[in-house]
């Protein structure tokens, strides 16, 4: 058999070497058979080579035949249907998604930003110099950290590795979960009257009033993610974490502006605002399915 | 000639013909993964344009300097694995790649044809992960640190993956009751 240029065998000046993993499977590929003292070494040492070259080299050689198999080349009907695809990349949603993914994220961020910062400095809480601060900053940094997760992953470019599906199944539990623990808490304070409302009579009125005051701050976030997503073929998994980011963006700028601590309130008025957004998400895309 | 990451910061930069030479230079390699992957050829095709579409509107994102064929594989094995997710199924076998018997060879290309039968089968039984990277290192002779690039993961993880693959294929084309022809 002729060697290869590359073949470690054909130089036989040489003592014979122990071969590599690369250095055997060259050779088969290339139609030879691997063969000699260094090739036993290796294979001593070596599992995945040893069951390459076993049974007369079945499993190399068949792995080498089926790599020289003929298959069908793309037809021009692919190219036409591309290019049709391609050109109706128009409009302001192909321009959001073909953004830098950098620009991606940092929009989207931006937006949540905006949200937050409003409903800090223009319409805060009524209750902001009593509500204790620390409970304050670990609520706000658990929303953020679920935001920044959530649209992170959603927004991930396709040419990066993917993520297993357990992180992100993981991170809408927590993300629905996570609400639902903060209004387990004891009371955060009930020094300011803002904070006793939505107790009594008016708890079904203000909790409603939140909870549509909510998503309508999801809603735009929710169309800029979607907006900004450039998956066509993407697990409902990772679309429905765009729902899930929207849902806890909506739910800190709540908790920046509602001063009401009762938590029946915070728990029917706040922390189903992510459990509706999936719930929405998952009814439209099952409508979208069945047509 | 220009090389495929000259075409593709020429596209970058507008010239709309740069898209159909990188179409005509990666399709059939893209589309050949993709029917190699076991899928069948509608699914297959699919997927290619869906990778093109994808490198359309990923198209900033891809850096000077950077080799274009891992970027487009690591997108196109990314679509399909949501898609083997999302249509919640394993790969099969499919038609198109049964019955390449060459005639002439007589019944030792009907062995050969049963071999790669039996191999296609244990393919398909294999974890998604190890066929993976057993397509891209044997049938698109990608070097394991360039399988590493576009399955994110190491060197070492991605050779542990293609040498327990070939363990399990032995077992399968090994196995007393799917005799194997002998080597000439």
């Amino acid at each position: 058999m002729a060697g290869h240029p590359e073949n470690p065998r054909t130089d036989s000046s040489a003592a014979p070497r122990t071969m590599d993993c690369d250095d055997i499977q060259r050779q088969i590929r290339h139609g030879e058979r691997p063969e000699g003292a260094g090739v036993d070494r290796h294979r001593a040492e070596c599992s995945g080579c040893d069951a390459l070259l076993s049974d007369d080299h079945a499993v190399g050689e068949a792995l080498g035949r089926f790599a020289k198999a003929p298959l069908d080349g793309p037809s021009a009907e692919l190219f036409s249907s591309i290019e049709s695809a391609v050109a109706k990349e128009r409009g302001v949603a192909a321009w959001l998604r073909s953004r830098p993914t950098k620009t991606r994220v940092l929009l989207a961020f931006s937006a949540v930003l905006a949200l937050a910062a409003f409903n800090l400095f223009a319409s805060s809480r009524a209750d902001l110099a009593v509500y204790p601060m620390l409970r304050l900053l670990v609520e706000v940094a658990l929303f953020a950290a679920v935001i920044g997760s959530s649209v992170s992953i959603a927004l991930d470019a396709l040419h990066a590795p993917s993520r297993p599906a357990s992180h992100r199944a993981g991170l809408v539990v927590f993300a629905v979960a996570m609400p639902f623990v903060l209004t387990m808490l004891p009371q955060a304070h009930t020094l300011h009257p803002a904070a006793l409302q939505g107790a009594g009579a008016d708890f079904g009125k203000r909790a409603i009033a939140c909870f549509v005051m909510g998503i309508g701050y999801a809603l735009p976030v929710l169309l800029l993610l979607r907006g900004l997503d450039r998956g066509q073929h993407r697990a409902s998994l990772t679309v429905a974490l765009a729902a899930v980011g929207a849902g806890a963006a909506a739910q800190l700028g709540m908790h920046l502006h509602c001063a009401i601590t009762f938590p029946t309130h915070l728990l029917l008025g706040h922390a189903t605002m992510t459990l509706a957004l999936l719930a929405l998400y998952f009814g439209a895309s099952r409508l979208a399915r069945a047509r | 000639m220009r090389t495929d990451e000259e075409l593709m910061a020429a596209y970058v930069d507008g010239d709309a013909t740069a898209f159909g030479e990188l179409f005509e230079r990666l399709s059939p390699v893209l589309l050949r993964t993709m029917q190699r992957q076991l899928l069948h050829r509608e699914e297959a095709t699919d997927l290619v344009q869906q990778t093109f579409l994808q490198l359309h509107r990923a198209r900033n994102d891809f850096r000077q300097g950077s080799k274009l064929r891992p970027w487009l594989f690591t997108i196109a094995m990314n679509l399909k694995r949501e898609h083997l997710r999302r249509v919640k199924r394993r790969p099969e076998a499919p038609l198109e790649l049964d019955g390449h018997n060459d005639p002439a060879e007589g019944p030792r290309g009907a062995e050969r044809a049963d071999a790669q039968s039996m191999l296609k089968k244990g393919l398909g039984d294999l974890p998604e992960d190890q066929r993976e990277v057993i397509v891209l290192h044997w049938f698109e002779g990608l070097s394991f640190p360039e399988v590493a690039e576009i399955v994110g993961a190491s060197v070492n993880a991605v050779k542990v993956r293609a040498h327990r693959g070939y363990v399990s294929l032995r077992k399968i084309l090994g196995d007393p009751r799917n005799p194997l022809p002998k080597a000439p």
